[in-house]
């Protein structure tokens, strides 16, 4: 055991990290309160010091995110800071984090405590100077292109915390470009692991480490700038840190930085308590997965449809209890993921809507989850060489209509100005490619600006387009110019698109479309990183809006956009305008790729001129479309958001165009008559619930479904005990029926 | 303590409320009676004369019936023991074919084999009160069933008459409908 280990020890009252550790996880059990701490002394001593020193806290990683990122040579990182740093203590609790991706900290947090539970303070032993990185799922990161570096901090020669920082890389040398590939059917197609490695000493990267990394991705520079951008980061923490010790002392800043976690965990449950309705709230989400041939591996051809319901029960206490019983098998993709990184999931809404003040391992510590093992959520448990790289695909919609959950709670409470719709579907599609840039060398081009997505409606007001996102605390769309100067392609156009959020009372904040046209380049390999679902609605309604329908890709091969450039003729700047029917890409001649299905990559590489269209999904409404405010009709009929057709079948409204003063016109007394008519028609087609259940019941014991349904509800309910159990209860299964 | 009044949290509401004071009272801290003046608002609207106890939905309400406590439409349906999946004494329409998903999605409409789009009415008002996307087979989500008691109990200081179990009730309802 290295010097500065023992030293640690001593001052730890002779305990080594991971006995701290598991002391710690004891008095939490024991107390309810992180570290054992049933009063916050140094809060009730000096508030004002205490607060003052949170916002110290605070404006530290603030400075490090603001400053580090710019190291980086890659977009995603430089302008739209697809990353985050975080302070933790000597046993990996989460202290304060930065912008960027908050919810991180709990991957990062599980990081540095596997370094502890591994035993690294005997093997390779922990020194001032050294950088550990890992980016492999079962060690604590969401997926092998999330990142992360830790780097601990010594006050003489005493651990007392570490820093770390972690980004989403834009290649991580998988089987096909980018780092969010889908196909590889297990972990061995992923890319680089760096397995909870000691990847650097005093400071420096090791010398078999940059060979490493050298040789096993496709963008090596782009790599370490990133490493350098997430030490450097660590380094800016670092210095702070140690400027705090030398004004308060190491004892005051030990004890202080437990009580903000502690203090977190507080401010989580009082939100809770003041803010919601204790409960259990459920809801399904669905996700198919159309891979009939396109596979690589006979394993791969078949089509798939993902079950995870999700219940989450709110306790007396302030705490949720979350079950993903129900979540079908791991899958043969590189789609499936961990419990903990589920939690992880769990704080993309638990930052913004219930810890927000004071986002840390107290935030954290407000749920417990579980999930069946064997299920593509908790993969590991059955299948040690399960693919992870899309992971997100499992964390995000979960993450997302949690939400939702907590929303409906809110709601109930009356707290509505803090409800917002389901945030699922968000993302869309997105075309990695892979290839010679314009600057002559070989590269891996992939467009994040999805990051900004549309806003899901609230219960008050529409959602926002395109300027929100879910996991990040600061979106950015990034520059068009930006990513025209690294990715051989040209923006032909990005709008927003009509009729792209959920209609409701309040709409779904809009999507934005994105159209390329291929330049400066021979030539370049393409994947699909498809949207949430291909063939199916996402099952993200709110008290009555629509969901949004399924989207897929475009794209176009020896198409005829250079003989419409030198004619002078119009292009095409978008996915569908005007005609609410056609397509824009159809305008073009050639071999025209429409609405693509799943993932899959092109057997034929992009050209120059070729065209590609990106849509962006837009984010679920809220309310009965017929309760839309017909001024709010209006608004987006002048603002060209929305079409004469939707305002007249979905909203119910009558609007006619006035030319003279050029804008619509709303008939108020037809429209409510319009109104009144939909209501009896609905009244008349619908029929009662308990007939549809005997009809359906015949058709559901007699399997009358396709086959894929089949097989989820069979993997559902192999995997899931209490929805195996729901299921029959619900539909009066025969005792010997199975799927 | 903070608070606002009536007619500040009716804008709120309805929508109504300026912007920018939404986002004042966003980053504001939270009004104690809250939840108190919703109901009062709430209640002085609707027509029934049932107290509310709790508002599940912007149509629905849990209330008070006699010693029932009652999931109720304000149009004044009523839907049965709020412990009971309130979908099974809706009325649903669903859309599993080509012809009437396109009557809502006239473009990126779902595949019929695939999906089925399920619409909840109210049968007394007509209101579109939940829709779900869901495979075949799915059953319907119960969304909220609130832990009422252990709400007025324990986070109110208001215990409510008559504690009713904390219990999921639906399945007790179809199993009736089995032996039918």
């Amino acid at each position: 055991m290295s010097e500065i280990v023992k030293t640690a020890e001593k001052a730890a009252k002779g305990k080594t990290l991971k006995q701290r550790l598991e002391e710690n996880e004891k008095l939490f059990v024991e107390t309810g309160c992180l570290f054992g701490l049933e009063e916050l002394e140094l809060k009730e001593k000096d508030p004002i010091n205490y607060g003052i020193l949170w916002n110290t806290f605070q404006n530290m990683l603030y400075t490090a995110y603001e400053t580090a990122r710019r190291i980086s040579g890659s977009v995603t990182l430089t302008e739209q800071g697809e990353c985050m740093w975080g302070l933790l203590t000597p046993t990996g609790d989460s202290i304060v984090t930065s912008g960027g991706i908050p919810c991180h900290l709990s991957p990062q947090s599980l990081t540095v405590k596997n370094i502890i539970r591994l035993n690294y303070e005997e093997d390779p032993g922990i020194n001032e100077g050294d950088i550990f990185e890992n980016n492999l799922t079962q060690f604590g990161t969401t997926h092998a292109g999330d990142i992360h570096d830790l780097l601990p901090i010594f006050w003489e020669r005493e651990l007392v915390g570490w820093a770390g920082g972690m980004n989403h890389a834009v290649e991580v040398g998988s089987m096909l470009p980018g780092s969010n590939c889908n196909m590889h059917p297990n972990m061995f197609g992923e890319g680089m692991h760096v397995c909870l490695e000691k990847v650097g000493s005093n400071y420096e990267f090791h010398r078999s480490y940059l060979m490493r990394v050298e040789h096993c991705v496709r963008t090596p520079s782009a790599w370490v700038l990133d490493c350098k951008a997430r030490v450097g980061g660590s380094v800016i923490i670092r210095d702070k840190v140690l400027d705090l010790i030398k004004k308060y002392g190491v004892d005051y800043y030990k004890n202080v930085t437990q009580e903000l976690i502690e203090d977190g965990r507080r401010n989580g449950v009082q939100r809770l308590k003041k803010q919601s309705v204790p409960g259990r709230l459920r809801k399904s989400t669905f996700f198919d997965m159309v891979m009939n041939g396109r596979g690589l591996i006979p394993q791969q051809q078949n089509n798939f449809i993902r079950s995870l319901p999700i219940e989450t029960k709110l306790g007396l206490d302030g705490r949720m209890e979350i079950s993903l019983d129900g979540a079908t098998q791991v899958e043969p993709f590189g789609t499936n993921t961990t419990p903990e990184n589920m939690k992880a999931g769990t704080l993309i809404p638990f930052v913004q809507l219930v810890g927000h003040e004071m986002p840390n391992s107290g935030t954290a510590s407000l749920f417990d989850l579980e999930a069946p093992a064997g299920s593509c959520v908790n993969a590991f448990a059955t299948n040690p060489f399960a693919g992870s790289l899309s992971g997100w695909s499992c964390v995000h919609p979960y993450g997302q209509t949690m939400f939702e959950l907590i929303s409906r709670s809110y709601f109930s409470r009356g707290f509505v100005e803090e409800v917002v719709s389901s945030a699922g579907n968000s993302g869309g599609s997105r075309i990695i490619l892979e290839g010679i840039g314009m600057y002559g060398k070989h590269g891996v081009f992939d467009n994040m600006e999805m990051v900004a997505m549309p806003m899901p409606a609230r219960a008050i007001a529409d959602g926002d387009p395109c300027c929100w996102s879910s996991v990040h605390s600061m979106p950015d769309q990034t520059n068009a110019e930006s990513y025209e100067a690294w990715y051989p392609a040209l923006y032909l156009g990005r709008n927003i698109e009509p009729d792209s959020g959920g209609f409701g009372k309040y709409r779904g904040g809009l999507a934005f479309t994105s159209v390329f046209m291929i330049m400066n380049t021979p030539g370049l390999w393409g994947t699909n990183e498809a949207p949430p679902n291909s063939l199916s609605a996402g099952n993200y309604g709110v008290y009555g809006s629509i969901p949004t329908g399924p989207r897929g890709a475009d794209w176009t091969h020896r198409a005829n956009l250079k003989e419409l450039a030198e004619s002078r003729k119009p292009l095409i700047h978008s996915r569908r305008s005007g005609d609410l029917r056609s397509p824009e890409i159809l305008k073009l001649q050639g071999d025209i790729h429409n609405e693509i299905l799943g993932w899959c990559n092109d057997p034929e590489q992009f050209k120059e001129y070729d065209v590609i269209v990106c849509q962006r999904a837009g984010q679920p409404g809220m309310g009965d479309p017929i309760e839309r405010d017909p001024a709010l009709v209006k608004k987006d009929l002048d603002e060209g958001d929305t079409f004469l057709w939707t305002a007249n079948n979905i909203f119910c409204v009558e609007a006619s165009y006035d030319d003279k003063a050029e804008e619509w016109r709303i008939d108020y007394d037809k429209t409510e008559k319009r109104r009144q008519e939909m209501r009896e028609k609905r009244k008349s087609r619908g029929q009662p619930f308990k007939e549809w259940w005997k009809t359906e019941r015949k058709k559901v014991i007699a399997k009358e479904m396709r086959e894929e349904i089949v097989a989820m509800l069979r993997s559902s309910m192999q995997l899931g005990p209490r929805t195996n159990k729901e299921i029959r209860e619900f539909w009066r299964l025969p005792s010997d029926f199975n799927f | 303590m903070k608070q606002y009044s009536k007619e500040d949290l009716t804008l709120l509401l309805d929508g109504q409320m300026p912007w920018s004071r939404v986002v004042e009272i966003i980053k504001d801290a939270k009004d104690e009676d809250r939840f108190e003046k919703i109901l009062e608002i709430l209640q002085e609207r609707v027509n029934f004369k049932e107290k509310i106890l709790l508002r599940l939905h912007p149509h629905l309400y849990i209330v008070q019936k006699g010693e029932a406590r009652i999931v109720k439409c304000d149009c004044g349906h009523e839907f049965g023991d709020y412990r009971v999946n309130w979908k099974l004494y809706s009325l649903i329409y669903v859309r599993d074919s080509v012809e009437s998903l396109e009557e809502i999605y006239p473009v990126d409409r779902p595949d019929p084999e695939w999906c089925q789009i399920r619409e909840y009415y109210c049968p007394g008002c007509g209101s579109q009160l939940e829709v779900e996307a869901m495979p075949k087979g799915a059953p319907p989500d119960f969304e909220f069933l609130p832990d009422l008691d252990g709400f007025y109990r324990e986070w109110l200081r208001k215990p409510l008459p008559d504690e009713k179990e904390f219990v999921d009730k639906t399945f007790e309802v179809i199993q009736q409908w089995a032996k039918k």
